[in-house]
């Protein structure tokens, strides 16, 4: 309740024009959002021109985002995907995709997965629980922008089974970041400083 | 349908992937708003999906903060240049600018009012010096359509001028005819006459076998050739002094000039 309401305070300071709330927001979200733009686009340079982009867009559109309809995080990360969605449809993206040989991109999505935030490796560790099928289904909704119907062809699956999968899919992904599945989290994370700080 | 079986059909979660198609779109947005348990599980399952998109959360390089600060300074710079523009300033310019040229046009009209009425006014003029001009062509016209008729009927084969003599009663008077007895015309130069009082008129007679034939009254006024009645058999020509308005006979005592044909 409490950080809702330094929410509700930070997004009227971005709304009135204030340049130090959108400092304040680039320090709390910008590296979910890099890291967003970066799983979307596969590139550090063109992910660091879709956060650019994006803060711009929040700098100027502020006044569009309403509290009531999501969470600030939400909105910044919807500017993000799709901004980062759009990069990927640029002509000039795919020749540059055609350009990079298929292992080197491999090896480069190798070493991005390896650089994710310290902080945030318990957590993605918890979200592979998530079984493969849903997850491929919400990757390529969620992050590549495809319709069910393109889903369904990418995968080779009937539509009404891409149509159920989302459904438990996101059921799932519901279950694991519920309030117990989170505080189990926070629990193991304290235990493992603990045991770190012991050792 | 109920919200509970709206709740079963998945559509919401396809919502949130950003699945639907506008008409769902719209459907689930009234649900929402209708129903508060429906835009709870819609926060939850976006909670969700917030969640699951910071396990991809990378520490950006330090300058792209740098970077990202300078383009949003660039674009409130932008914006206030855009925006003070259609700004209050601006729009008094134009009103300034719309009273300058309403001014313009006021004064503009006025001006070619003037100069239209002026215009008028110098037309109205030319068109009666021009009808007055016309008037006279016509007249010097006819005048000289008469005088080379005169001219014609002067140099014609067929005429033969008459001199008139004085009698005695005036030793100077003297006048000249011109007969043609082929166009049955006949002219007289009565510049040669001296002036009569008023109330008294030179006449002009035809002798034609002892008797008297009016040939007309002469005009006091003209000086030139004037037109008078063509009598056949003329044995001589006769100006006597009459009373204004001329006379049947001719008052023989008053003979002034006269002349053989």
């Amino acid at each position: 309740m409490a950080a809702k309401l330094n929410e509700d305070k930070l997004v009227r300071r971005l709304q009135a024009k204030d340049k130090s709330a959108i400092e304040e927001i680039y320090d709390s979200y910008a590296p979910s959002l890099y890291g967003i733009a970066l799983h979307i686009v596969k590139s550090e340079a063109i992910a660091q021109d879709v956060v650019q982009e994006t803060f711009i867009k929040v700098w100027k559109n502020a006044a569009a985002y309403d509290t009531k309809k999501g969470t600030l995080f939400t909105w910044l990360l919807n500017i993000t995907r799709n901004g980062a969605i759009d990069k990927t449809r640029s002509a000039a993206f795919r020749r540059r995709r055609q350009a990079v040989p298929v292992d080197e991109y491999l090896k480069n999505n190798h070493q991005l997965s390896t650089a994710q935030n310290t902080d945030q490796i318990g957590l993605r560790s918890f979200v592979d629980q998530l079984e493969d099928k849903y997850r491929e289904i919400i990757e390529l909704a969620y992050f590549r922008g495809y319709t069910q119907q393109e889903i369904a062809e990418h995968l080779q699956l009937p539509i009404g089974t891409v149509k159920s999968r989302v459904r438990i899919g996101l059921r799932e992904l519901r279950k694991i970041f519920s309030e117990p599945g989170l505080t189990h989290l926070l629990i193991a994370a304290f235990c493992l400083s603990v045991w770190w700080f012991v050792v | 349908m109920n919200k509970d079986k709206f709740l079963q059909t998945g559509l919401l979660e396809q919502y949130v992937l950003g699945l639907t198609d506008e008409e769902e779109t719209a459907v689930v947005q009234q649900y929402a708003d209708t129903f508060p348990e429906v835009q709870s599980e819609i926060d939850q399952m976006r909670e969700a999906l917030d969640q699951y998109a910071k396990q991809y959360a990378v520490m950006p390089p330090e300058e792209l903060k740098s970077r990202v600060m300078q383009g949003v300074e660039q674009a409130s710079q932008r914006s206030d240049e855009n925006t003070g523009q259609p700004g209050p300033a601006p729009s008094s310019g134009a009103n300034w600018m719309g009273a300058v040229l309403l001014t313009l046009l006021i004064g503009a009209s006025l001006f070619l009012y003037r100069g239209k009425a002026a215009a008028e006014r110098d037309l109205a003029s030319l068109e009666s010096q021009y009808m007055t001009f016309q008037a006279e062509c016509e007249r010097q016209k006819a005048a000289l359509q008469q005088e080379q008729q005169v001219y014609a009927t002067l140099m014609h084969e067929a005429t033969v001028p008459v001199r008139l003599h004085p009698t005695g009663l005036q030793a100077n008077a003297k006048a000249v005819a011109y007969l043609n007895g082929l166009e049955k015309v006949a002219y007289i130069n009565t510049g040669l006459l001296p002036e009569l009082p008023t109330g008294k008129t030179y006449q002009l007679w035809a002798d034609v076998e002892g008797e008297m034939i009016n040939m007309g009254v002469l005009d006091k006024q003209s000086k030139g050739l004037q037109a008078v009645s063509y009598i056949d058999h003329a044995e001589s020509l006769n100006i006597t002094v009459e009373p204004e308005g001329g006379s049947e006979k001719p008052t023989v005592e008053q003979l002034i000039v006269n002349g053989e044909v």
